[in-house]
């Protein structure tokens, strides 16, 4: 994040704990992505993570009086649907909406036959990470998708950074294996 | 080889030094075994970020910010926002249709009401008129009317009443000049003897003038 943006997220974090509920929409609208994106690939059902993502803004927005700025807002909120996704894995059996989930990644432009090459490893991908343990898949979603340095995911998940790469280690080998199983080839 | 399987862990997190990372890879290469990992290993990092983020509902922030409880503004920001805030009206086609109704039947009540008090005889011209008091002596009449041009001289319209032989009337008349007359037991004509002008009827007789002000 540049400098700029930076501090306009400081100012619309101070506004919004002033009393300006209007001014949260901008959070809303530049981290909603980030914060879809994660649910989506822990719990691997497009409705349950959309519900987990405006739940996790909400407990944002009630917490946010007490935001003190000694991490980014990004993590903060990472942290929170991280936290929520494994409430909702503890409470019930994850529900696997793969084809759901290929529907609606992020489209790239590409020719028909790489399309269906592309949904199918998407779906043997999300298949891959629902079958990781949740402490291995968070670590991978934060690291190969989210792109986020040891350092920033160590503040989130609040682990030191030597278990966090055993974590991303051992996710990585056993996402490998697993795809291979599945037939994946890029 | 475990120590090699984790050299392409650190490769793949980029936590290696350029001398490292030349070694590691050499090693790799001369490896098929390695070589294979490695590129299995790339192959399931390369999928993951080629998926990369997805995006929401559209609706997404409007509905967490439906969703937000509201805070209690204070008191002087409530009072600006209940006086200076825009509103915007919802309407329908029925409520405008009873409020035009409504606005009609008030119109045409009022009108009715203006009507009303414009033809009012007490007062012709909605103005005020004062109360006139006409007295005649005649303690042997059976009756006693006033006839004038307040009443188109009728006969019968304004029958005087009798106090100890003296009749009287009283009438709402707005400012002006009047010509009356009385008629006692219904036929003969009588001029009232305390005008204080009076007017000749082109018949003879004398009308009595009145000459009413406020």
């Amino acid at each position: 994040m540049s400098a700029l943006l930076q501090n306009d997220e400081h100012d619309i974090i101070k506004r919004c704990q002033e009393g300006d509920g209007d001014a949260y929409a901008v959070l809303v609208d530049r981290y909603q992505s980030l914060a879809y994106t994660v649910a989506c690939r822990m719990l691997g059902d497009a409705d349950t993570a959309n519900d987990i993502a405006q739940e996790s803004f909400i407990s944002a927005y009630g917490g946010l009086k007490h935001f003190r700025f000694s991490s980014k807002f990004s993590s903060w909120l990472t942290s929170i649907v991280l936290n929520k996704c494994r409430d909702h894995l503890r409470s019930r059996q994850p529900t696997v909406g793969v084809d759901e989930i290929a529907e609606i990644r992020k489209s790239k432009r590409r020719n028909p036959e790489q399309e269906a090459m592309a949904g199918e490893s998407a779906d043997a991908l999300q298949k891959a990470l629902n079958s990781l343990p949740p402490d291995y898949r968070e670590a991978i979603i934060l690291k190969h998708i989210e792109e986020l340095d040891y350092q920033t995911i160590s503040d989130i998940l609040g682990v030191s950074i030597a278990a966090l790469k055993v974590r991303t280690h051992r996710g990585r080998e056993m996402l490998k294996d697993l795809l291979i199983r599945s037939g994946v080839t890029l | 080889m475990k120590n090699m399987n984790e050299a392409i862990h650190r490769l793949l997190d980029g936590d290696v030094s350029a001398g490292d990372k030349d070694a590691i890879i050499k090693k790799i290469q001369d490896d098929p075994v390695l070589r294979k990992e490695f590129d299995d290993l790339g192959t399931a990092v390369e999928l993951l970020e080629r998926e990369g983020r997805m995006q929401p509902p559209l609706a997404f922030t409007a509905s967490v910010m439906g969703k937000l409880p509201r805070r209690a503004d204070p008191l002087p920001a409530r009072l600006k926002l209940f006086f200076f805030g825009s509103r915007v009206l919802r309407w329908n086609m029925a409520a405008a249709l009873g409020i035009a109704l409504l606005t009609v039947v008030t119109a045409l009540l009022m009108m009715r009401q203006i009507t009303h008090i414009g033809t009012d005889p007490a007062f012709p011209s909605g103005e005020q008129a004062a109360m006139v008091r006409l007295t005649f002596v005649a303690p042997d009449a059976r009756n006693v009317a006033v006839a004038g041009n307040f009443n188109k001289w009728s006969t019968n319209s304004n029958v005087m009443t009798r106090e100890n032989g003296t009749w009287t009337i009283t009438l709402p008349l707005k400012p002006g000049v009047y010509t009356y007359m009385f008629i006692v037991d219904n036929e003969q004509w009588v001029t009232d003897p305390h005008a204080e002008t009076y007017r000749d009827d082109g018949f003879g007789y004398q009308n009595a003038v009145l000459k009413v002000t406020i």
